[in-house]
């Protein structure tokens, strides 16, 4: 399939060393000794960035920018905090909040799922992140599979949700 | 007397997760070495939404123009989203604050504080700071057990974390537990390289009546590079011990130390020794600038004898610390001198619920209710009361603790007086003057004025004589009931000339202060016209605008005429 360009721009500005699309260990500039954590766990954030994106219209980084503390907020964002750990409680809670709210956005069906993969995907803590079925501190794998999984499983839902919709609309018209 | 904090020590504010958050202890001892080299990708994205628009680039440029705090670039997503009524309600919210619109009502939760955070631990347990904040509310309430589990949550779950260490240890010295203070913090694993958990310890340790084990250490941290404001605490607390050890210069030293960047508690700590030993003006005013550290203000303004003042830093630092009685016994004392005795009652009552067992806010309150009640020609239900009060009284007289019962003698005399047995009540004063001429000569003062105010009141013939006492005993000698009872008297003779009885003349108190007890009634509200007041009071210059916590202050600030409006 052929993406349009400004996709494919986004893309790759997705890819760089934003501040509009770092994780908060790299904005509070927190030292990531191991690779799976640099690259894979840094890719999850991102993940989770764009599911709510596309479902929430906003991106985590946004959230945290909008509802932390000031005094909270990381240096790269023109604040003057700089320490990962001391900020994680605050990133933990304004994410399981902004959560909450998501999820009374969203019909029943796909609710829990959506909101689901967001918190294994986003968390601010980041050794954390990853399916939670599978995660192991020594497996290299992070379970993606299972999300492409669930994500097939949303979209037959979400087809047959549709069609129940279409009907609904129908035998309303008629 | 126990209104006048003699043991006060530097244990941590237990602010909420959110007022802590600006606190210095949040910071890192040391910068990270590692800097960000990110760079700015929202005027990608806006040249992007110029050349061909859309609802999805808008959409993205308003999150990644918030987060990169291009205001512009912002305000262009927004106005396109609400031009092309894009307003979902996930983002309505960002919309609306990004072009200065009226924010759509938020749903409103009829959960209380404590339903709220429970729901928040029920999504997620693993939050410490929900912990924290739902010990702080059960405090608050007076509930020991269930707060001290909840701040062992806290614990549990912010594992190591200096600030939830810290207030764990002071939510249990609260709860008049300061041994199992001294073993939380102990267990933190980094209490021997952190000077806050050091300070701690140490204050910790001396309420429970041990030797601290970390003393070396501490003094290392004190001759080492770390930033000033990190070691605030720490000098504070060996100041402390320097002067319970009677090593005034020592502790001099320290206290100047503690004050080069100092947090509320140090400051607070400083005027504290201020009143309580031979140092003096060891806090200049320009120290406020940085802090907003109610406690100190309110001394600050008492020892000036600007009661007003010093009833607004007090019930800011009550909206602070609901749950400690110091806040709420200085808002009933110096309602007391203010003869505001419906402040009296409200605030005792609310400091009662978090600390059923202080004796001291009991005392106050029965004071309250003998100074506003009619006992000249009691109705049944005051005759009713008058047996339980006066029951109440003669029991604490009896107490063990010399400070509980000459309170309750005291009190007794303005019953006695108030109901017409003024040789009674002379005697009663006199006795109460007499047990602390014992142990705290210095305070005598403070029950004669009371004992003053009852004999005008009362006409008794040995008004003067009482006036003249206390005017004898603040030549000799000063302490920190010192400018209460100068207040006190200054009123007395301002009031003087004036017609009508003294119950009259005294509760005519200025306008100013009837209006705290509508303040009172709320603490945990936010309560604007305390804050413009304290903007017109205080003295927050905008170069400090950068203190995020005191924005508020010092925006005003530049304007005090716009901000009184």
């Amino acid at each position: 399939m052929m993406l349009p360009l400004q996709f494919n721009n986004r893309v790759a500005l997705r890819s760089c060393n934003r501040h509009a699309y770092a994780p908060p260990e790299q904005l509070y500039g927190y030292e990531l000794k191991s690779w799976k954590d640099r690259r894979q766990r840094c890719d999850l954030y991102q993940f989770a960035s764009l599911i709510s994106y596309l479902f929430f219209d906003s991106s985590l980084n946004a959230i945290y920018r909008e509802r932390l503390p000031v005094a909270i907020i990381p240096v790269a964002w023109e604040g003057d905090h700089d320490s990962y750990m001391d900020a994680l409680p605050y990133l933990q809670q304004v994410f399981n909040e902004v959560l909450a709210e998501w999820q009374l956005l969203l019909p029943q069906w796909l609710a829990h799922e959506i909101i689901d993969v967001i918190r294994q995907c986003g968390t601010p803590v980041f050794g954390e992140r990853g399916s939670r079925k599978v995660i192991n501190p020594d497996s290299p794998d992070l379970g993606i599979n299972r999300f492409v999984s669930q994500f097939d499983k949303l979209g037959f839902r979400a087809s047959l949700e549709a069609k129940k919709l279409g009907k609904q609309k129908r035998e309303a018209a008629s | 007397m126990k209104l006048f904090d003699n043991e006060r020590d530097v244990l941590p504010s237990w602010l909420t997760s959110q007022q802590a958050s600006a606190l210095p202890e949040l910071k890192p001892l040391r910068s990270s070495l590692i800097k960000n080299h990110l760079q700015p990708i929202s005027p990608i994205l806006m040249a992007e939404l110029e050349a061909a628009p859309s609802v999805g680039i808008a959409v993205e440029l308003l999150s990644v123009a918030i987060t990169e705090h291009n205001t512009p670039a912002a305000r262009s997503a927004a106005e396109y989203l609400k031009r092309n009524n894009f307003m979902p309600d996930s983002i309505s919210r960002l919309i609306c604050q990004t072009l200065g619109d009226p924010l759509p009502p938020r749903e409103e939760s009829s959960l209380t504080p404590i339903g709220k955070l429970k729901r928040l631990l029920h999504e997620d347990p693993k939050n410490p700071l929900v912990w924290a904040n739902l010990s702080r509310e059960y405090a608050i309430l007076g509930e020991k057990d269930s707060s001290i589990k909840a701040m062992l949550g806290a614990l549990h779950t912010g594992m190591n974390h200096r600030w939830i260490t810290r207030i764990a240890a002071r939510v249990c010295v609260h709860f008049d537990e300061p041994d199992r203070a001294h073993a939380l913090i102990l267990r933190n694993e980094n209490v021997r390289s952190d000077p806050w958990l050091i300070a701690t310890e140490m204050a910790v340790s001396r309420k429970a009546e041990k030797n601290s084990k970390l003393l070396s250490i501490g003094k290392n941290f004190l001759e080492s590079n770390i930033s000033a404001k990190h070691l605030s605490e720490l000098a504070s607390s060996f100041a402390t011990l320097e002067l319970k050890n009677g090593a005034d210069k020592k502790a001099k030293k320290l206290f100047k130390q503690s004050l080069i960047q100092p947090n509320q508690n140090a400051l607070a700590q400083a005027k504290w020794a201020e009143r309580s030993s031979s140092l003096k003006k060891l806090v200049e005013t320009p120290a406020y600038e940085n802090v907003a550290a109610y406690e100190a203000q309110y001394w600050e303004a008492y020892s000036k004898k600007d009661m007003q003042n010093a009833l607004l830093c007090a019930k800011q630092w009550f909206k602070e610390e609901p749950y400690s009685s110091g806040p709420a016994i200085a808002i009933s004392y110096l309602a007391s001198l203010l003869d505001d005795y419906d402040l009296v009652e409200k605030i005792t009552t609310k400091g009662l619920i978090a600390n059923p067992n202080n004796w001291t806010l009991k005392l106050n309150q029965i004071f309250a209710w003998i100074a506003s009640s009619n006992l000249h020609s009691p109705t049944p239900s005051v005759v009713e009361e008058s047996k339980r009060v006066t029951q109440k009284l003669e029991e604490l007289a009896q107490s063990s603790d010399w400070q509980i019962a000459a309170h309750a003698i005291a009190n007794i005399g303005m019953y006695l007086y108030r109901t017409g047995d003024f040789a009674s009540g002379k005697q009663s004063y006199q006795l109460a003057e007499e047990i602390y001429e014992k142990h705290a000569s210095q305070f005598v003062v403070v029950i004669k004025t009371n004992h003053l105010r009852e004999s005008l009141i009362a006409d008794a013939p040995w008004a003067f004589d009482v006036l003249k006492e206390i005017r004898l005993l603040l030549s000799e000698r000063a302490s920190s009931a010192t400018p209460g009872v100068e207040y006190y008297l200054e009123k007395i003779s301002h009031l003087a000339d004036s017609a009508g009885p003294w119950t009259e003349r005294l509760s005519a108190a200025p306008s100013d202060t009837q209006k705290a007890n509508a303040d009172i009634s709320s603490p945990g509200a936010s309560s604007s016209r305390d804050e413009v007041d304290m903007l017109s009071k205080f003295w927050l210059p905008a170069s400090i605008s950068n203190v995020a916590s005191l924005r508020q202050f010092t925006d005003k600030a530049l304007d005090p005429v716009k901000s009184r409006r």
